[in-house]
């Protein structure tokens, strides 16, 4: 039987896969270090540009060389499939109606196969038949609608039906061999009639049909028995067998495409590439193994085997056609599941929405087998911060498989909890359960329970494994437990959102001194200028002797209210009695603090703490943790955090200052809203580093002050504010300004000062702020101030911001290169601006060439 | 009357059937064992004529349990087929490093299987007085 050979075939076809992929893999990494190296190169030393040259020209060739061959093996495949899927399948058509010939002891039978494209059931193969009466079957396909119309219960004989023709049926179904079936004449109760029909439908294990065989005119011309219409079921489900092994066929080749596909985004495919080595040679080859050995055993005992043997060895062949049907879906769905990795967006997600989802997906799936679903009222409002498409993965996955274990009339129920430090999402079933020594197994690639099981509930495998890579990629845990005979418990353990943007005020402790409004300002201000997840506002209880936390983002309401440190405890207290800030770079390895509390929400370990003075008093401290970034804070950040508390500091007392209180906290509010709206807009801006970063270094090399340091970390951070003011028509428009608008430009830099006032009045700020536009010539502006007459820190901005303004592009403009931006500043030098921070910039960006350099092995 | 007695060990239930199956519709008597230690306490048992042996399977692999029929005096006669999905040149070859008779790579041919039984068993059968006179 030549489905034995196709499956043979398969298997080659597969071990081509496998061998292309190797090959691939090799070629691609040897192709990724080249161009690694060829890129490295081509920077860093303009001498070496003839020798990567060459290496480009040698890493093309080794393309095309790539390309040419994998086309060859693509040519082997094609063959290969063309003779299995259609020719071999014919063969194999053939031989079961010919064998229904013999075995049933029908004259003529045809045997239809359904196209789903066309819904018609086409005519595949005949005995009996005469060249023309299979040319006219041929032409005429049966349509679905009308086969079904003739599957009534009343004909139904076994899974068969035999319509007689004194059911007085119309349309006639056998109509189909008028004109080729003999006239009979008169018959006798039980002896087929010329207008009788017999249907053996081919069955899908789910019940669908895939076509069927069409059986007339008995040899002994009796009405046929049961026994007779079993053996030709038996027959029909070999056909079922060989048109589903031709499908499967088919897969291989459609998961090989898109492999194929995959490689081709060039996407890493290491996991999926080891697995699909792994299937092919062990899991995918013994189920391989069992179909063939079985189909050989029937086709030599062909007529020798009692049936309910050949029931056996068919269902053999069955289960294990779905076995490898399963395994081929599981190589498709480690494909979408790699992709679906590198597309990962987390977004913030309502939680109940999701389970709600899920279960109207599963309704079907559980309504089927009778199994209640259900989920146990949530907080509306669970928001956690994930793929919404990924993690509605892991809920169907972990659904499906509750259901699946689960008997009639059972349950399974979601649920969704705020934990500590995670969203927790639980499936609950009361079915069968899992042995204990199988529960950590559960999670592995292509891992079964066990034989007896899987073949009782098919489509186990790769569900669990694939639940925990994603559940994994978001930092997060699942478990499982049970008890076997009770049910199981999947928990989901998604960390709680680190980057949630709203702020908590804690509003139980109203404070004296400072409005909430500000308090919120405060802390949102503190967390974009600084970029961090977590920025939380602690203020002093006096009579307590404590801080508690008044506002923060990024921590979980319970966090803001019950956190209360006693004055001199903890980094924060620490901070709060010496009124210093500190900038811890490992908060586990500072034992000057104890052991932390609630160190799991740090996703680094460094952490930055500043004091927030009101006329010299401590009133309150800044924390900061989690940089956006991933790295650790910096002394830099300590001065940037340092400056802005200041400001704080002066915008609070801004605010409950004199009589007129209202009017005044609306003042600071209106600054500090002003610098966040311009944080975020430069955010989205700003393409390397940051202003305040490049700034502040520069402000080291020429020797400044801490404290002028800080200063020029704000003013680097908030010297645009003014422009914002301005309105968008000029910020979009290309080419000239006219000159009502650059009186409007000219004007930015006052503008900021103004919006600034309520919290700022340090000369040496204030000045920088406005003469960060004046040029060494004279011919700046607002005022034409000229050479040492600029402040320091004013020439040091304009040489950060020209630079940073060059290179991150706008609307309008093109970004320019860095080298490009750097030879524009040294053109400039002297006449714009000053020459020895022009050159002391030129160091800073080297340096910080330097250290990408350093870094570069690791990333490559 | 049996034409002689093997041992089928696979840790796959459905291939230990299929060549019960198989083997017995051939008129051998057939022995099954699902992994490596069980085949070596069969070979003790009921010493077979013939051992078909798969490679990967739990406990004890299929190279190990060769090596233990080949290193024994008393079963170092029996011929032992391997079968296995590991279709590599060299793991055949490590196949008959430790004396397999014979290697046949999954998936595999039952009749194909039947001849080369067959055959090792009639030379079998046709050294034995020679070496038992």
């Amino acid at each position: 039987m030549p489905s034995a050979e196709l499956i043979a075939l398969g298997a080659v076809t597969a071990a081509l896969v496998v061998e292309e992929i190797r090959l691939r893999r090799v070629r691609r990494r040897q192709g990724e270090k080249l161009q690694n190296a060829y890129v490295v190169v081509r920077d860093r030393n303009e001498q070496l540009t003839q020798a990567a040259d060459e290496m480009g020209r040698l890493y093309r060739n080794q393309l095309l060389t790539s390309r040419k061959q994998s086309a060859r093996l693509k040519k082997v495949l094609e063959t290969a499939t063309s003779i299995g899927s259609d020719l071999a399948l014919d063969k194999v058509l053939h031989q079961i109606v010919h064998a229904v010939q013999d075995a049933v002891g029908f004259k003529i039978v045809l045997l239809r196969v359904l196209d789903e494209r066309t819904e018609l059931f086409e005519a595949r193969a005949f005995a009996g038949l005469d060249r023309q009466a299979i040319d006219k079957l041929e032409r005429r396909g049966v349509p679905r609608s009308e086969f079904e119309s003739w599957l009534k219960d009343e004909f139904r004989v076994s899974r068969s039906y035999f319509i007689s023709h004194k059911a007085n049926f119309w349309p006639v179904p056998g109509s189909e061999y008028e004109g080729f079936t003999p006239d009979l004449g008169e018959r006798k109760e039980g002896e087929w009639h010329q207008d009788d029909v017999l249907f053996v439908p081919l069955l899908h294990r789910d019940g669908s049909v895939l076509g069927y065989l069409s059986l007339d005119d008995p040899e002994n011309r009796r009405v046929p028995s049961r026994e007779v219409i079993e053996t030709a079921e038996i027959l029909a489900a070999h056909a079922v067998v060989a048109l589903q092994n031709a499908s499967l066929y088919e897969q291989l080749g459609e998961s090989m495409r898109q492999l194929e596909e995959a490689t081709q985004r060039g996407e890493e495919l290491n996991d999926l590439k080891s697995s699909f080595v792994q299937i092919v040679s062990h899991e995918l080859l013994t189920p391989l193994t069992v179909i063939r050995t079985y189909v050989e055993g029937l086709r030599e005992h062909v007529g020798g085997m009692n049936p309910p043997r050949e029931h056996e060895f068919l269902k053999v062949v069955d289960e294990n056609s779905l076995k490898l049907e399963r395994l081929i879906t599981s190589i498709l769905e480690l494909t979408q599941l790699e992709s679906g990795r590198f597309r990962m967006q987390r977004e913030p997600m309502n939680v109940p929405e999701l389970i709600d989802e899920t279960i109207g997906l599963l309704r079907d799936a559980a309504d089927e087998k009778g199994i209640v679903l259900g989920s146990e009222p949530v907080r509306r409002d669970l928001i956690v911060e994930a793929d919404r498409n990924l993690v509605r993965r892991v809920l169907l996955n972990l659904g499906n498989n509750a259901i699946k274990f689960t008997p009639k009339g059972g349950r399974v129920t979601f649920r969704a909890q705020l934990r500590e430090r995670s969203v927790e999402l639980t499936v609950e079933d009361n079915g069968i359960g899992i042995p204990a020594e199988e529960l950590t197994k559960v999670f592995e690639k292509f891992h079964q329970v066990d034989d007896s099981l899987s073949r009782k509930y098919p489509g186990v495998g790769l569900g669990l494994f694939v639940a925990k890579s994603i559940v994994e990629w978001h930092g997060g845990e699942i478990t499982a437990m049970s008890e076997p005979g009770r049910g199981s418990r999947f928990v989901v353990a998604l960390p709680a959102t680190p980057g949630d943007a709203s702020v908590i005020t804690h509003s139980a402790t109203p404070s004296r001194s400072v409005s909430e409004h500000l308090t919120r300002l405060t802390v949102e201000m503190v967390a974009e200028i600084m970029n961090a997840r977590i920025a939380s506002l602690m203020l002093v209880d006096e009579e307590r002797d404590e801080l508690y936390i008044k506002a923060a983002r990024g921590l979980r309401e319970e966090v803001v209210c019950g956190t209360r440190v006693k004055m001199g405890n903890s980094i924060a207290g620490w901070v709060a009695q010496h009124g210093t800030p500190l900038l811890v770079t490992n908060v586990e390895e500072d034992a000057r603090f104890g052991t932390r509390e609630n160190s799991h929400q740090y996703e680094t370990k460094s952490l930055l703490s500043v004091p927030v003075k009101v006329d010299g008093r401590v009133v309150g401290v800044i924390n900061i943790n989690n940089k956006i970034s991933m790295t650790p804070f910096t002394e830099d950040d300590k001065a940037l955090l340092s400056s802005l508390s200041e400001r704080v500091g002066r915008a609070w007392r801004h605010a409950s200052e004199h009589d007129e209180t209202a009017d005044r906290v609306e003042q600071a509010s209106r600054a500090l809203a002003a610098i966040i709206d311009n944080a975020r807009r430069s955010r989205l801006k700003l393409t390397s580093g940051s202003m305040a970063t490049r700034a502040t270094a520069i402000a080291r090399r020429v020797g400044m002050g801490e404290d002028e340091i800080q200063a020029i970390a704000f003013v680097a951070s908030i010297h645009d504010v003014g422009m914002a003011h301005i309105g968008p028509p000029v910020l979009h428009e290309p080419g000239k300004l006219d000159p009502e608008t650059w009186a409007q430009v000219a004007q930015h830099p006052a503008r900021t000062v103004e919006i600034l006032k309520p919290i700022e009045f340090e000369e040496r700020v204030t000045e920088c702020i406005l003469a960060h536009h004046e040029r060494m010539d004279g011919r700046g502006y607002p005022r034409g101030l000229a050479g040492e007459d600029i402040p320091l820190g004013a020439r040091i901005i304009a040489v950060v911001d020209a630079f940073e303004s060059m290179t991150s592009g706008r609307p309008y403009r093109q970004a320019m290169p860095q080298a490009e931006a750097i030879r524009e500043l040294k053109r400039c030098s002297g006449s714009q601006f000053d020459p020895k921070i022009v050159e002391t910039f030129c160091q800073v960006l080297a340096a910080e060439e330097a250290i990408k350099l350093v870094r570069a092995p690791e990333a490559a | 009357m049996s034409k002689g007695k093997i041992l089928v060990v696979d840790d796959e239930i459905y291939i230990v059937h299929i060549l019960d199956f198989s083997l017995g519709m051939e008129g051998y008597e057939v022995i099954t064992a699902l992994d490596g230690e069980q085949a070596l306490e069969r070979l003790k048992a009921d010493k077979p004529d013939l051992v078909v042996l798969d490679i990967m399977m739990p406990k004890l692999d299929g190279y190990e349990v060769c090596k233990a029929i080949k290193s024994n005096a008393a079963t170092k006669g029996t011929p032992v087929i391997l079968l296995s999905a590991k279709g590599r040149n060299v793991d055949q070859k490590m196949g008959f490093d430790v004396g397999a008779d014979d290697y046949i790579t999954k998936p595999f041919s039952p009749r194909k299987l039947v001849e080369r039984i067959n055959q090792l068993l009639g030379q079998a059968i046709s050294e034995r007085p020679a070496s038992s006179a």
